[in-house]
């Protein structure tokens, strides 16, 4: 038995379930989000909301009487994920390029006992699978300044965001590394956030199928309200912390560049 | 060599063309454009068209109208401008020329 919802798409009413309603309408959603931002882009939204219902109505001539959720991973697949969609020229060519020789890197451990070697070119084979599925994104649901900590922390899949937070904060109060803050608001301007769920699967370095998609917009659903809430007062903290990092870290640019003009 | 690739880049660039070769005689709304694409085999996904038909809407080459329809939601109806009119003729001797090129090429290869 599955909860039943009903909907109203352009004044035609139908009832849907829920996990089908939920997949829907984060498609939509992330339809908004991907093209939102663009000139004309809600209009996009718009049409591509239109063509959902249009396809709907098709289904209901034919006699559907609930839409579940196959209907609407059909529904998807026929209009196309927003990356898809979106493709005008600049196509998102896989690098495949940057393969080290496997030779040169075996022979470099051909010193060490067979067993050392074997464990490091599995820690390598790992290595490079893992830059070839997963991608980083910067956090946009768990953050405190730019989400780079905590798309870290998914990215690498270790550990509590918080832990990568606390990390680098200590590092720069450590002195060990005091360009932490710069590099850390380079990240921040050159990377992209995880904004659509096909992003956050890809953060994952999982597959974008329907079905994980579905999954994966489940996730998104439950948790996160629940999390930010309870962090709040600790971001709070966080970006307090963090102003008394980086004041230091003017002052001492400042320092350096007066130095640096008086030695001119 | 990939060919699928270089054919898939072909049809992209013939994409806008074709769009507009379809509204040259009367208005279309985006279903009737999907069929007729779907049946040419020039979109993958119909999604793709909507940020092209947006963006010859704002090149000024397509004006819209909504339709109420019995069938469905209302639809929005795209006709070419008088701009768009003159842009495609340009198309067309463009494509006359590509055409006439590879053909040559082609001839003088088997010749």
């Amino acid at each position: 038995m599955k909860k039943n919802i009903s909907i109203n798409l352009f004044g035609t009413l139908y009832n849907i379930d829920e996990d089908a309603y939920n997949l829907l309408e984060n498609y939509l959603k992330s339809m908004q989000r991907y093209f939102g931002s663009r000139e004309g882009g809600e209009e996009i939204a718009d049409d591509i909301e239109h063509r959902v219902a249009e396809l709907l109505w098709k289904r209901r001539e034919a006699g559907m009487t609930a839409i579940d959720i196959e209907v609407v991973k059909e529904i998807i697949d026929t209009i196309g994920n927003a990356e898809q969609i979106a493709d005008d020229g600049e196509s998102t060519s896989q690098a495949t390029g940057g393969r080290r020789p496997e030779n040169s890197f075996k022979e470099d451990f051909k010193h060490f006992s067979e067993e050392a070697g074997r464990f490091a070119s599995d820690t390598y084979d790992r290595g490079r699978q893992h830059i070839r599925t997963h991608r980083f994104y910067r956090c946009a649901d768990d953050k405190v300044l730019g989400g780079v900590c905590s798309g870290l922390a998914k990215y690498f899949d270790a550990g509590d965001p918080l832990i990568w937070r606390l990390g680098a904060i200590a590092l720069t109060l450590l002195g060990v590394g005091l360009p932490l803050p710069i590099i850390y608001i380079v990240v921040w301007l050159v990377t992209p956030a995880a904004l659509t769920p096909e992003d956050r699967l890809r953060q994952q370095g999982k597959e974008i199928t329907p079905d994980n998609l579905a999954q994966q917009v489940k996730e998104d659903l439950e948790p996160v309200i629940v999390k930010n809430e309870n962090k709040g007062c600790l971001k709070a903290i966080l970006i307090i912390i963090a102003i008394f990092c980086t004041l230091p870290m003017i002052f001492l640019f400042s320092v350096w560049s007066k130095m640096l003009f008086s030695l001119l | 060599m990939n060919t699928d690739n270089t054919k898939s880049q072909m049809r992209k660039g013939m994409l806008e063309y074709c769009i507009m070769l379809l509204l040259r005689r009367r208005p279309c709304y985006a279903n009737d454009i999907i069929l007729r694409l779907h049946e040419a085999e020039m979109i993958v996904v119909e999604g793709t068209l909507y940020p092209l038909l947006s963006r010859l809407k704002r090149d000024g080459l397509l004006g819209y109208e909504w339709r109420e329809s019995t069938q469905g939601p209302p639809r929005k109806y795209y006709v070419l401008t008088e701009e768009g009119q003159q842009a495609l003729a340009q198309l067309d001797a463009g494509w006359e020329e590509i055409a006439r090129t590879v053909n040559l090429l082609k001839m003088k290869n088997e010749a």
